[in-house]
């Protein structure tokens, strides 16, 4: 084995070696692949279940579905494209593969293969994010499910693929920039005008408009997003036919970029180099607490500054932060909210379910990037006032952040679904306990990981912590039930418990938090 | 020999490194020495392939980016470029097979012994201590066995125990035929071991000196100064 095929499967080894490095690190991991693992077998046995009460899928939320999985899809390729600076590869690589002894088509026959580790890590999470929101439709088949993946490894290989040769292009001639954004808008552009001769056909029912629009043939026509759709959609109506072609479609636009990458022209050294120098540069950095966002946002001036003292500059100072680089609340979130809202609405769910999707929102939004890169720094722990208060204002931030998001998105869907005015108001205190659970989860998470270096492990301590923190909740939900027994009517019982569980949550996650305080007295995450 | 002609670099409008020549040649240490940003390791860089330049480089005369050129030079940048997750033996392993060395644990035997690093094989790159990675670092680019040697500040991070092992590697190196061209801002520690030496200053080359031609108590620190400025 040559030099470069041995560095590929030994380093594929040393990753997997890596994440079993620790035990810790170790059992989470295959904890977290048992979930996942878990996912897609529930996700089965809901089809079994369903078919077995001869309940069949609609075709429409099928089309909903495959379109909104490729969608998903698009829109990941959209980032990618949109990115206004990116590497093919890590500084280590690029040292080694641009002064060593190999040439051109050796260095890019090496990308050609270390992208199918990218295509094959996010089509694995591409398909598991596609049995969560198949879950929620009517459940998937292990065939539909298989074949989803392949699908989705030749589609993702293709855009990771385009984006290399794009890259590699732009380097020798910048205008290349420019037709890579022309291709992605001319995409959305014919995408937009389906959309509107199916909302033309029927602009009085827009539910009917969207159903025309998911089912428009003319999508097919789509390279490579619009074959994928026509081989699941043929698949799901019964001709395995379809799935061929659309599988070998996108087969041969994978063999036609391998085979363009490959004998591009130019001299690229000196800009891979320097943009591998930089992502390096970014995932040091991210190791630390800060993402790619916070190096790269603008800093903006912000007037009336007010600096309080004690543990309180402590929030002061992260608000600040926040402030000039208006990432309070990030557009992405909130525009994620609004495509979860619409896709409850256009599936037919209700208030109750699309409060799932807040949690869901929440989950990702308490994260510990700011927390970690704040426990990185001496400042925190110099600062003479008590852990408890530290605690407080490290955290109040992302407190008043998931306020926010928990009134926005409740709030909308409060217009949207028009539940009862006590769903509302019992939902906005039931998912910031839940908010409150998780900031204690990502608390935890840092108290036992640290250095953050395993962000699957990190998420699978999280839940681990919410699990256990439901345990107060269970006991008293149990305990209210056998209280009232039948002395009450399910609604009252329902309200009595939904009253409990929320103020259990609450104690629960601040105990939790408080306990935890214990982190500001040393430098415990500074060590790491 | 590694035989640099016009080298000239520029970065936008910045000229990092200004039509300089100058020759390292075989069984001789050459040191390239300057203040910070004096376009040293630029100059390196360029050598190693790693930017685009003009002028000519050669390596045994082969032009640097040539697969012939490559695999006879060896290059140990500042920072070591390490793969965090692979061993002591993995990175060895992948550098001799890519440069399709013979044999080349044996060799990689003797400098592991010689750097003390026998019983850090099994260890991961990110768990070495910053001298351990600079000796993985030196290894890499010594078990390929090349013709010329490339060091960016060849002892930063390392104790004064490596430091003095170094300097009698790279001696040793030298009389092996060897040539060796090391950029470096501390003079102290080379002063024992170089042979050439060419002082860089805002991109340009401003005075070359040979061991053999220094002046009775003259210093290279002494030159360097007179030519940089205190």
């Amino acid at each position: 084995m040559g030099g470069l095929g041995y560095l590929f499967f030994t380093k594929i080894k040393a990753m997997i070696r890596n994440i079993f490095s620790s035990p810790l690190s170790g059992i989470f991991t295959f904890l977290g692949v048992l979930v996942f693992g878990l996912t897609f077998v529930l996700t089965m046995i809901m089809q079994e279940d369903l078919s077995a009460m001869g309940l069949g899928v609609s075709i429409t939320s099928m089309h909903m579905l495959v379109t909104t999985y490729i969608g998903v899809i698009f829109f990941f390729m959209g980032v990618m494209v949109l990115q206004k600076h990116t590497a093919l590869m890590f500084k280590a690589d690029a040292f080694y593969l641009l002064s060593g002894p190999f040439t051109h088509r050796m260095i890019l026959r090496y990308i050609n293969i270390e992208n199918i580790k990218g295509a094959v890590l996010y089509g694995l999470f591409a398909t598991w994010y596609l049995a969560c929101l198949g879950s929620t439709v009517a459940g998937l088949t292990l065939e539909f499910l298989v074949l989803i993946f392949i699908q989705t490894l030749i589609m993702l290989y293709v855009i990771i693929s385009l984006i290399s040769y794009f890259y590699l292009l732009e380097i020798t001639d910048p205008r290349v920039k420019k037709i890579k954004i022309a291709v992605f808008i001319t995409v959305i552009l014919y995408i937009a005008a389906l959309f509107a001769k199916s909302y033309l056909t029927s602009p009085n029912d827009i539910l009917y408009a969207v159903q025309l629009f998911l089912s428009d043939p003319l999508f097919y026509c789509i390279p490579l997003f619009g074959f994928a759709k026509f081989g699941l959609m043929g698949y799901l109506e019964g001709s395995i036919l379809a799935y061929i072609i659309s599988f070998v479609l996108n087969t041969m636009l994978a063999i036609i970029l391998v085979y363009l990458i490959e004998h591009v022209k130019g001299d690229f050294s000196e800009a891979m180099f320097a943009d591998a120098q930089w992502i390096d540069d970014v995932r040091k950095r991210a190791k630390q607490g800060k993402t790619r966002r916070d190096l790269e946002a603008k800093v903006y001036e912000v007037k009336d500054v007010k600096m309080h003292s004690g543990a309180r500059a402590i929030a002061s100072k992260l608000m600040l932060e926040l402030r000039k680089t208006r990432s309070f609340i990030r557009k992405q979130e909130a525009g994620l909210m609004l495509f979860y809202l619409a896709i409850a609405y256009f599936i037919g769910m209700d208030f109750t379910f699309f409060q799932y999707y807040i949690l869901i929102i929440l989950m990702g939004s308490a994260s510990s990037d700011y927390i970690i890169m704040e426990l990185k720094k001496p400042y925190i722990y110099l600062i003479p006032d008590s852990a408890g208060k530290k605690m407080l204002y490290l955290l109040q931030p992302l407190a008043m952040k998931m306020v926010i998001i928990v009134f926005f998105g409740l709030t909308c869907g409060f217009i949207v679904f028009r539940p009862s005015l006590f769903s509302y108001v019992s939902a906005l205190f039931s998912i910031t306990s839940y908010g409150i659970m998780f900031t204690a989860g990502s608390i935890w998470s840092i108290r036992l990981m640290k250095s953050g270096n395993n962000g699957m492990a990190e998420h699978l301590i999280k839940m681990l912590i919410i699990l256990i923190a439901c345990i107060p909740t269970i006991i008293a939900t149990v305990a209210v039930v056998i209280y009232y027994g039948g002395n009450v009517s399910n609604e009252i019982l329902m309200g009595i418990i939904s009253a409990v569980s929320v103020v259990c949550n609450m104690l629960t996650g601040l105990v939790l938090i408080y306990v935890a305080r214990s982190i500001l007295n040393g430098a415990e995450v500074m060590s790491e | 020999m590694i035989q640099i002609k016009h080298l000239v670099k520029e970065y936008g409008k910045v000229v990092a490194v200004d039509d300089i020549s100058f020759t390292a040649e075989d069984g001789r240490i050459t040191v390239l020495l300057g203040p910070n940003g004096a376009g040293k390791s630029t100059a390196i860089k360029s050598i190693a392939g790693l930017l685009n330049h003009e002028g000519d480089i050669f390596i045994n005369g082969d032009i640097n980016t040539t697969l012939t050129a490559k695999k006879n030079f060896g290059y140990i940048p500042e920072v070591p470029v390490l793969y965090d997750t692979l061993t002591v033996e993995e990175h060895i392993h992948f550098i001799g097979k890519a440069y399709r060395v013979e044999n080349y644990m044996e060799y990689a035997d003797e400098l592991l012994t010689k750097f003390n690093l026998n019983d850090k094989r099994k260890t991961p790159a990110k768990n070495l201590s910053k001298g351990m990675t600079q000796k993985l670092s030196m290894i890499m680019a010594l078990v390929i066995k090349p013709k010329a040697l490339l060091i960016d500040e060849p002892m930063i991070g390392l104790d004064p125990q490596a430091i003095e092992e170094v300097l009698e590697l790279l001696v040793e190196l030298k009389r092996s035929g060897m040539s060796i061209l090391i950029s470096t801002h501390i003079i102290d520690v080379i002063s024992e071991i170089w042979d050439d030496a060419y002082i860089m200053n805002k991109g340009k080359l401003v005075r070359k000196v040979t061991r053999e031609s220094l002046q009775e108590e003259e210093t290279l620190k002494d030159i360097f100064f007179a030519c940089v400025g205190e």
